[in-house]
């Protein structure tokens, strides 16, 4: 009878456990549509960016030589590395964030193997619990952003952190308040990276996310291929060269705009994308619980009927039993 | 016409902004993207070299834009619109587009919260006066001041 009664709770539980994963399911689906046109609307935004950005690169002569941002570091002893873990604050996504943080914690292993230091600034408190527990304490934190203007705030500053980490004008923050707390000797180190890593989940369509590991500093110059690729030099060339002569002799002045810009846009379209995949991980990880649970509920209900039938069969047994004894 | 008309389009990261919506027009949000770019006779920017003006027949053109004001006329009105950093593309065609990171217009800026956060950004921006030009703090500060600026220029100009 206690078996019965067992199977009775459990039934109970993963029926209310399905109760909340379908809700979670039919929320992510209507968050889903919002998330998605917002990401297709950055899209434009960012690839006509990102086409400028590149043909203005190609265009000028030796950029590296321009500005510091296009310029690998000529510090031998600068071997770090930065990275800008994008995830999600919240969890029941399915792999989402585990697949960004093992991407991580493999370039990270591979770095420390060669001697060489990690530094990392996360976006969502996913990515930064789990480097904590593997010993890479994030040097600074923003919550995933959600609206779009949390969005442009949150690449603006993470743009500016990127750039400082790489250009070596760093502060540690948090060790380093107490310390100037104390003694007033601002003796934090300045740390330096040689190059800066942006690892996010990109949407690449509802079912399917893949980890990107992009390269953002030095600013990497894009080959000289044509975008369309209909064998027509892109409309933007004539512009390019006038924007470039407009410049001249300074063409750093345009580089200082366009680096930062380009940085900017380019961190907004992960924290679009990873916002639109984290919703989409997330439905699809639910409706495969919610149908987990129906299927666990069908299997417990027979279950069930199969032992009270048992329980039936043998109180039947034993009551014609007593009859026959009684006869006799 | 490709003489007396540009076609304007200002591109945000949250879509096309809907520049027919004249002032008490919709509320919805400034992003839409079903609509196409709109005809001008021309239109004032604030460009990295200065405030510019793009005219029809203007040369294909691409320059840096900085946070401040864009003014144009569109159906008998003046408009305004506070953008922030962003690029200015002339096309051959005589298509201009705005790339910025957000655009709000004139009258949809909230003073009151804007006039605000001004403050605070001024007096914060006062306390880091002797960190570094390149202090991290300092450019997140004076980025956001100047999105502000923007705003309250769009407001009262």
């Amino acid at each position: 009878m206690a078996n019965l009664k067992e199977i009775r709770n459990r039934i109970g539980s993963v029926k209310s456990t399905r109760k909340i994963t379908s809700a979670m399911s039919r929320i992510a689906a209507a968050r889903l549509r919002r998330a998605q046109t917002a990401m297709e609307n950055a899209r434009e935004y960012g690839t006509r960016m990102a086409g400028i950005v590149g043909e203005i690169l190609r265009e000028l002569e030796d950029p590296g030589a321009l500005h510091p941002l296009l310029r690998p570091s000529d510090d031998p002893d600068n071997t770090a590395v930065g990275f800008i873990v994008v995830t999600a604050d919240r969890g029941l996504c399915g792999g989402f964030n585990s697949a960004v943080n093992r991407q991580v914690e493999r370039e990270i292993k591979a770095l420390r193997e060669e001697g060489r230091e990690a530094h990392v600034v996360t976006v969502g408190r996913k990515g930064r619990g789990y480097l904590k527990t593997y010993k890479q304490a994030a040097l600074s934190h923003h919550h995933a952003p959600t609206k779009s203007d949390e969005v442009i705030d949150v690449a603006k500053q993470v743009a500016v952190e990127a750039i400082s980490l790489f250009s070596g004008t760093w502060k540690a923050e948090g060790e380093g308040q107490g310390a100037e707390g104390e003694g007033g000797e601002d003796e934090a180190p300045k740390l330096r990276v040689a190059e800066v890593r942006l690892v996010f989940n990109y949407f690449k369509n509802v079912i399917t996310q893949e980890v990107h590991s992009d390269k953002l500093l030095p600013v990497p110059v894009p080959e000289p291929v044509d975008l369309d690729g209909d064998g027509v030099p892109d409309p933007a060339r004539a512009a390019v060269v006038h924007a470039i002569r407009a410049f001249e002799p300074d063409s750093k002045q345009l580089l200082d705009h366009l680096l930062p810009v380009a940085l900017e846009t380019a961190i907004q379209q992960a924290l679009y994308n990873s916002s639109a995949a984290e919703v989409a991980a997330r439905r699809t990880a639910m409706d495969s619980a919610t149908d987990n649970a129906t299927e666990l509920i069908g299997e417990l209900t027979l279950q069930y009927n199969r032992e009270r039938q048992a329980a039936i069969t043998s109180e039947l047994m034993e009551i014609i039993g007593g009859a026959e004894a009684l006869k006799g | 016409m490709a003489d007396e008309y540009l076609q304007l389009d200002i591109l945000t990261p949250d879509g096309r902004v809907d520049l027919r919506v004249g002032e008490g027009g919709s509320k919805g949000s400034a992003a839409s993207k079903e609509l196409g770019p709109i005809e001008v006779e021309g239109v004032e920017l604030p460009a990295a070299l200065g405030e510019m003006g793009v005219r029809p027949g203007h040369v294909p053109f691409l320059t840096p834009v900085v946070p401040g004001v864009v003014r144009f006329r569109h159906g008998g009105e003046d408009r305004r619109l506070a953008v922030g950093a962003g690029f200015l593309e002339v096309s051959e065609a005589g298509s201009v587009t705005i790339l910025t990171e957000r655009a709000v217009r004139s009258w949809e800026v909230e003073l009151d919260a804007v006039n605000e956060q001004h403050a605070s950004v001024v007096e914060e921006l006062a306390q880091h006066a002797s960190a570094s030009l390149d202090d991290a703090q300092v450019l997140k500060l004076q980025a956001r001041r100047a999105w502000l600026d923007a705003q309250l220029r769009a407001r009262q100009a």
